[in-house]
């Protein structure tokens, strides 16, 4: 998670699109293919399922936090943003390198996308336990995917630049599989770093 | 009005004023007495017929007022007598030489803050707290969404942003403020590393006077050559006020990163046009307001300087007497 939290922190400002392209391609030059699938699966506007509402992190936030209502309402209008409000807020506890340095993939295929069956009892022991465990970025990224609100599209001609010189794959082709109804696998990433070298 | 009651301090059209002691501090306009917290543009304005301020921040305070300007230095917490009231100057953390002023009158305390942080810095003496009836305090980043992550972790951000470029052969311009935020944070960098980085010549001015007080930094050269091949994979500090103007050119290709508290937002960053945010400010953020309020013991708060609305409703909440001091404050640094 973390590698793709500084990813994120070089793409989330209002810098050069020379910056950001080569952000970009060193992410997805030595990304696992598991992560750099997801990466790119969000980075190119799709959406994950909401696991949490908003609303219901706030309330969460405001019972752990003991902040007064109006002042998490104020926070919010400030922020603008839940996810980004609820990282600020938090009061920070010791972080957990482990968890820090799971994966991108990991972290939404065995821990947020399995709370979405699970009791509201028991989403809320694990979300506020990442809470507390992570720093700011990481727990800002973690509810954004928890509340399917991660939005962050890089421009299209930036990220198939980026796919191109990474995978060193043409970008015509990267384009063309990019078209596709495609879903975040290894397997996916696979293919797309072959693309040039099967002749498809 | 009794004198066991008078304020100390009141808000006026000048800035703010002590009236038994006749004296402004950080006056807005000329006066006779100006009792001066720091060098920052917003606080030192020339012009006063008289200055007090902190002995660390007198060479500062000459380059903008000149070497005729009567300016009397002193020490840290040395009582100084104007008009009625006992004066002293506590260290404030917020960049060299920068002070809180305590006055003394009539069996009564108030501090005026001015500018202050309680984080680390290794460029200037940290804050104290001072035992006072009524603390009047700065309010600049009173909101709860401000907290300072550690420095050493931001400036450990910047390092790795710095290599990231230099793999590519590209300037990492790093603008910060010209006075305190650029010494602060070439002092942090000395712990990572001992190669020089490039700075603008009104941070070599300013790095000058810091080295002279006695602050390790890292090496600095004066980034003067107008070759971009000079400044390939090099760090460049430089202020603000430098961003898009013809100095840049110089640099090429560069990447470009802002320090300040402002950037703890993210849509700040977004409005902003630097490819890095890194939230280092010389402020005091949300926590540390409450907890130096706490320290000072005082029976009185009085906000002034920034956002002070949400802050003064949550103190009335708690049960703290808390009022706003309204003065012409411009924008800060
Ligand atoms: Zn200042
Ligand atoms: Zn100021």
């Amino acid at each position: 998670m973390r590698r793709f939290g500084e990813l994120y922190d070089s793409l989330d400002a209002g810098g050069s699109d020379d910056f950001k392209l080569a952000a970009l391609a060193a992410y997805f030059g030595t990304a696992a293919a598991a992560d750099a699938a997801w990466a790119l699966y969000l980075l190119s506007g799709r959406r994950m399922r909401r696991i949490v509402a908003p609303a219901v992190l706030l309330d969460w936030l405001r019972e752990e936090s003991g902040l007064p209502q109006w002042l998490i309402d104020e926070s919010r209008s400030t922020v603008g943003d839940v996810a980004e409000t609820i990282a600020l807020l938090i009061e920070p506890g010791a972080i957990d390198g482990a968890a820090l340095d799971l994966s991108l993939a990991t972290w939404i295929e065995e821990r947020i996308a399995p709370l979405r069956n699970a009791e509201e009892k028991e989403q809320r022991e694990s979300v506020v336990r990442w809470w507390r465990s992570l720093p700011y970025r990481e727990c800002l990224l973690v509810n954004k995917l928890l509340t399917g609100t991660f939005r962050l599209e890089v421009p299209g001609f930036l990220l198939t630049r980026a796919l191109a010189r990474a995978l060193d794959v043409p970008s015509t082709e990267i384009a063309c599989r990019l078209a596709t109804d495609w879903q975040p696998s290894e397997t996916f990433w696979e293919n797309l770093r072959g693309g040039g070298r099967s002749g498809w | 009005m009794s004198s066991d009651s008078a304020p100390l301090v009141v808000a006026s059209g000048r800035g703010l004023y002590c009236p038994p002691g006749d004296f402004y501090i950080d006056p807005q306009r000329p006066v006779q007495t100006a009792v001066i917290t720091h060098a920052h543009g917003d606080h030192l304005r020339d012009g006063s017929a008289r200055y007090i301020l902190a002995r660390p921040g007198l060479r500062i305070a000459r380059m903008r007022l000149g070497r005729r300007a009567d300016v009397t230095a002193v020490e840290y917490g040395a009582p100084v007598r104007i008009g009625e009231t006992t004066v002293s100057l506590h260290p404030a953390g917020h960049i060299l030489g920068s002070a809180q002023v305590r006055i003394e009158h009539g069996g009564r305390v108030w501090v005026v803050s001015g500018d202050y942080k309680r984080q680390p810095d290794p460029t200037c003496a940290p804050f104290t707290p001072l035992e006072c009836d009524v603390f009047v305090s700065e309010a600049t980043f009173a909101l709860p969404v401000y907290r300072w992550p550690e420095t050493a972790e931001v400036i450990e951000d910047i390092v790795r942003w710095w290599r990231f470029n230099r793999e590519r052969r590209v300037a990492s311009v790093l603008f910060c403020y010209a006075l305190g935020k650029a010494q602060r944070v070439l002092a942090e960098l000395a712990s990572f590393t001992s190669e020089p980085v490039h700075v603008h010549d009104t941070v070599e001015a300013l790095v000058q006077v810091y080295r002279e007080a006695g602050v390790t930094m890292v090496p600095t050269l004066r980034a003067q050559s107008t070759r971009t091949a000079d400044y390939a994979g090099a760090l460049v500090v430089a202020p603000p006020s430098t961003a898009g103007t013809r100095w840049m050119q110089r640099f090429g290709r560069y990447s470009s990163g802002f320090c300040s508290g402002w950037m703890r937002l993210r849509g700040s960053r977004r409005r902003q046009s630097f490819d890095r945010g890194f939230v280092i400010s010389d402020h005091a953020d949300w926590h540390a307001l409450l907890r130096t309020f706490r320290e000072t013991g005082a029976r009185r708060i009085l906000l002034h300087h920034g956002h002070t609305d949400t802050l003064t409703r949550l103190l009335r909440e708690r049960g703290v007497d808390v009022d706003a001091l309204e003065t012409a404050h411009g924008a800060l640094p």
